[in-house]
């Protein structure tokens, strides 16, 4: 157990990349071990049944990542992977260093394995359970992801910096398909400027920065439009932008 | 009254009410073998059938996501098929121990899936955006107690924000699926706390067994209890200190350290993790220590638990004074109007609220009226046999007397839900109040149904299970407003069903652009997702106070609107478009009480587009439904 504990700490420290064995890792150190190794610990002299050692091992884990975060807080480390890989680390292999003393003390120490008479078929129809709930998350999430949702387009018009200096004018496609566009930049005085087909593909963002017309003072402003080609006399966006007294 | 109940004329009544107590509980166990006790049963069969309802329940889902007719239907039929198979199981005489441990163990789990197939890409809830923004503080900073916008006394409670951190840090996952795997840990361990509390409080895992998932009928174990919200997680450790006091009073008594250590942890974990469940241990542990005082088991100590109160009682004071002092402006406003509406409707000096009044899509259909009025019958006809029950055959076992106490609080408790302000109390210490009524309906259904052997047992055994069942389904009608309990098309301000991309789609425009940490004015969803996954500041009336629903309805647009905006120093504006198609779900837009009557039609597109007449504003963002304005603050000193 102290050497399970000792491996997961270094390859959490490491920071390997994400996958399903690092997930499964970080949920044992969070959620089982440290209860496991203090419920050995604390309850060696009243052998527990396989329910109690359960809800014992990841409740106590719980209650002791709970109050463990505000124990990190104060110190200067924080709450930060390593911070947390000594505290629930440390917790597990002093709590089985401890559970290793007590079990030498007592005559009453249950080390039987659990007993479970699980047959075949009932194996079977476990497993397949679990097969089936994961079917039953990855059918609602496919759904949502696939719901009917509305196709809309982002335009944006910013100052881009504070000495407002210069423009930032953007464009992102939310539709489900490709969907060319033609915007114009105008101001009080008429067009500034016009970008007559901009193809933008689902998800795919355009953007330009500018110097602002020099017509644009504190009074007037920078006007976007823009417009769909399958539509080209219905605005479809506006977007305005005023100078603001800094 | 004993002396009064000796006259002859009243033996016979004396005998009825204080009968021996049993010596030792029979709640319709079978006789204890351990090779019995370790057989799985029904329970993997039983597993799979659940699994499959739970796929039904995910049809239902999708159904309702794309408004298909039946989808009701088919949610309906997967989610009580699933819940009567269990109820059905763990009812029986005939099941063993391990077959019920499975069983609340699916319960549990398999209910908590509802839940994430509802909101399965990413947290809907009210509570749950909240509280995503405090673990996302913690996440960014490494710290705790930094400030939040909407709800300041979360980061005062960190425990379940803690554990999110620790998965995050230490799997790389995200926060919505840390959130997932903690809530669904922490669900797993409450059945099983749970159940093993009611069984070494009644030596019967029958009795725990259905007990526990009577428990799991409360109208919030679905999904309120089941969100990424600091209660959920609590009620875990309150538990555990119920466990570890029945150990250390019983089981335990000879060698307490684990116990003790269990009872102290749990008080710890509690007090941070969520205020008003620390508050209902400390309310539980003194009265289970009164009722010890009075009515002492032998052998038993009664110091222990009073020992147990004065340290949960210095506990949470300490906590409350020196970390979570704002928690008291938070609850009493809310506690104390509550009662004082209560007053009122008692003394006739206001009519009651009328129930089931909501209009529209809020209201309940009769069919739904019908199951929840036959719940609420249920549940108190269940309370009187059971209180009898225990009264008769149990009043010499304090634990039995507690949780009894606890479950006949219930109906007075819910006499909160005929004033103005009340019935969200009502409904929130559901779950505080179950831990007694489950325990006390399950004790009726032991006694109703006591044996395999019993006549009719097989007509008791249905009766009993269409009962329980019944409760299940008329609690979870009105767990949650009946719009909510299925996902679906997008409805304004409706919390779950307001969530949607082009919200989101803002809220990440906004903090890739604009940064974090900018001052906003905004609906009750929009301010929300900001809050949460944008990372920035809602100014609110509740928190700020000034009048943000008058900026957005109040028309035209005039010097005192602008000037809100200079209090609240609100950087941007965002308007959705979408409210002049949609009422509003919830009975506003933007705050509570912002139209003195309801509204019966949709905004006006005149009140949403007053601002483009504005100089004050620059249109900086058009997503078409959503726009954001940038405020011009320059005039405020004017």
């Amino acid at each position: 157990m102290i050497l399970v504990t000792a491996v997961l700490m270094l390859l959490t420290l490491l920071e390997w990349e994400l996958s399903a064995v690092r997930v499964l890792f970080a949920v044992a150190l969070v959620g089982i071990l440290p209860g496991y190794a203090l419920t050995t610990a604390i309850f060696v002299k009243y052998p527990l049944g396989f329910a109690e050692k359960l809800a014992f091992s990841c409740g106590l884990s719980l209650g002791l990542a709970a109050v463990g975060g505000l124990l990190l807080h104060f110190t200067p480390w924080g709450l930060q992977p390593a911070s947390w890989v000594i505290y629930l680390g440390g917790i597990t292999v002093v709590a089985n260093a401890l559970a290793l003393g007590r079990m030498q003390q007592t005559t009453q120490v249950d080390l039987s394995v659990i007993h479970v008479p699980l047959r075949l078929h009932q194996l079977l129809l476990m497993l397949l359970a679990g097969i089936v709930i994961m079917g039953a998350y990855l059918t609602a999430r496919a759904g949502a992801e696939n719901r009917p949702a509305p196709q809309f387009t982002q335009l944006w018009l910013l100052w881009a910096d504070e000495s407002q200096s210069e423009v930032q004018l953007g464009i992102q496609n939310q539709e489900n398909g490709i969907r060319q566009y033609r915007l114009v930049l105008s101001t009080r005085q008429g067009q500034a400027q016009e970008w007559p087909n901009i193809a933008l593909a689902p998800g795919e963002t355009w953007q330009t920065t500018f110097p602002p017309p020099p017509a644009v003072g504190e009074t007037d402003f920078i006007k976007a439009t823009l417009y769909r080609l399958e539509a080209p006399q219905e605005i479809y966006r506006e977007v305005y932008l005023r100078r603001i007294a800094r | 009254m004993k002396d009064i109940l000796a006259h002859p004329r009243l033996h016979w009544l004396e005998l009825w009410l204080f009968p021996p107590p049993l010596a030792a509980p029979a709640h319709g166990d079978l006789p204890y073998d351990e090779s019995e006790n370790q057989k799985w049963g029904w329970a993997p069969a039983i597993s799979f059938a659940g699994a499959v309802c739970l796929l039904v329940v995910a049809w239902g889902f999708n159904g309702a996501r794309r408004d298909d007719p039946y989808h009701e239907l088919i949610f309906w039929l997967g989610i009580l098929t699933f819940y009567a198979l269990i109820v059905w199981r763990l009812i029986s005489p005939l099941a063993s121990r391990r077959e019920r441990v499975v069983l609340v163990l699916l319960a549990g789990i398999g209910l908590y899936m509802v839940k994430v197939m509802h909101s399965p890409l990413y947290f809907t809830f009210y509570d749950e955006l909240l509280h995503y923004r405090t673990a996302a503080n913690i996440l960014e900073t490494g710290f705790h107690f930094r400030e939040h916008p909407l709800l300041p006394v979360s980061p005062l409670y960190p425990g379940l924000e803690n554990i999110a951190i620790a998965l995050v840090n230490l799997s790389g996952l995200n926060i919505y699926y840390a959130g997932i795997i903690t809530i669904l840990v922490a669900r797993a361990v409450f059945v099983l706390v749970l159940f093993l509390f009611f069984e070494k409080t009644s030596e019967s895992p029958r009795l725990a067994g259905i007990a526990t998932v009577i428990y799991a009928a409360n109208p919030h174990f679905i999904f309120f209890d089941a969100q990424f919200s600091y209660e959920s997680l609590a009620l875990v450790f309150v538990v555990m200190v119920f466990l570890g006091i029945q150990y250390r009073m019983t089981h335990h008594k000879d060698k307490p350290l684990g116990s003790s250590l269990l009872i102290i942890f749990g008080i710890c974990a509690t007090l941070v993790t969520h205020h008003v469940t620390s508050y209902f241990l400390l309310i539980c542990l003194t009265l289970w220590a009164v009722v010890a005082y009075f009515f002492p088991y032998e052998g038993q100590s009664r110091t222990m638990l009073f020992g147990t109160a004065v340290l949960a009682l210095v506990a949470i004071l300490s906590w409350m004074m020196y970390v979570a002092i704002i928690t008291i402006d938070y609850l009493v406003p809310v506690l104390s109007g509550a009662v004082f509406d209560l007053f009122k409707v008692l003394v006739r000096d206001e009519t009651g609220r009328q129930l089931f009044s909501a209009q529209g899509e809020n209201a309940l259909r009769l069919w739904e009226r019908v199951i929840v009025y036959s719940t609420a019958l249920s549940i108190l006809l269940g309370l009187m046999l059971g209180a009898i029950v225990i009264w008769r055959e149990y009043r010499n076992r304090p634990t039995y007397l507690f949780l009894c106490i606890i479950g006949l609080l219930y109906p007075i408790t819910q006499l909160l839900r005929f004033t103005e302000k009340g019935p969200e109390i009502a409904s929130r210490i559901g779950p505080f109040m179950f831990f007694g009524i489950a325990f006390v309906l399950a004790v009726s259904v032991a006694k109703l149904y006591p044996a395999a052997g019993v006549s009719w047992a097989r007509w008791r055994h249905v009766a009993l299970t269409a009962v329980i069942v019944l409760m299940f389904w008329g609690n979870f009608l009105v767990s949650f407003p009946r719009w909510a309990l299925m996902p679906g098309p997008y409805r304004s301000a409706a919390d779950t069903r307001s969530v949607e991309v082009q919200g989101l789609a803002a809220t990440e425009w906004i903090r890739d652009y604009l940064g974090p940490e900018h001052r906003l004015a905004a609906d009750r969803i929009n301010g929300l997702l900001q809050v949460a996954y944008g990372r920035q500041y809602q100014v609110t009336g509740s928190w700020n106070n000034i009048n943000v629903p008058g900026v957005f309805l109040d028309v035209p647009f005039t010097e005192v609107e602008y000037r809100t905006l200079c209090e609240g120093q609100a950087e941007y504006l965002i308007v959705d478009y979408r409210f002049n198609s949609h009422l509003p779900l919830l009975g506003f837009y933007y705050e509570d009480a912002e139209s003195e009557l309801p509204y019966t039609e949709p905004l006006e597109t005149a009140v949403l587009d007053k601002f483009r007449a504005r100089d004050e504003f620059s249109l900086v963002y058009d997503g078409g439904d959503l726009v954001i304005y940038q405020v011009d603050l320059s005039n405020c000193d004017r």
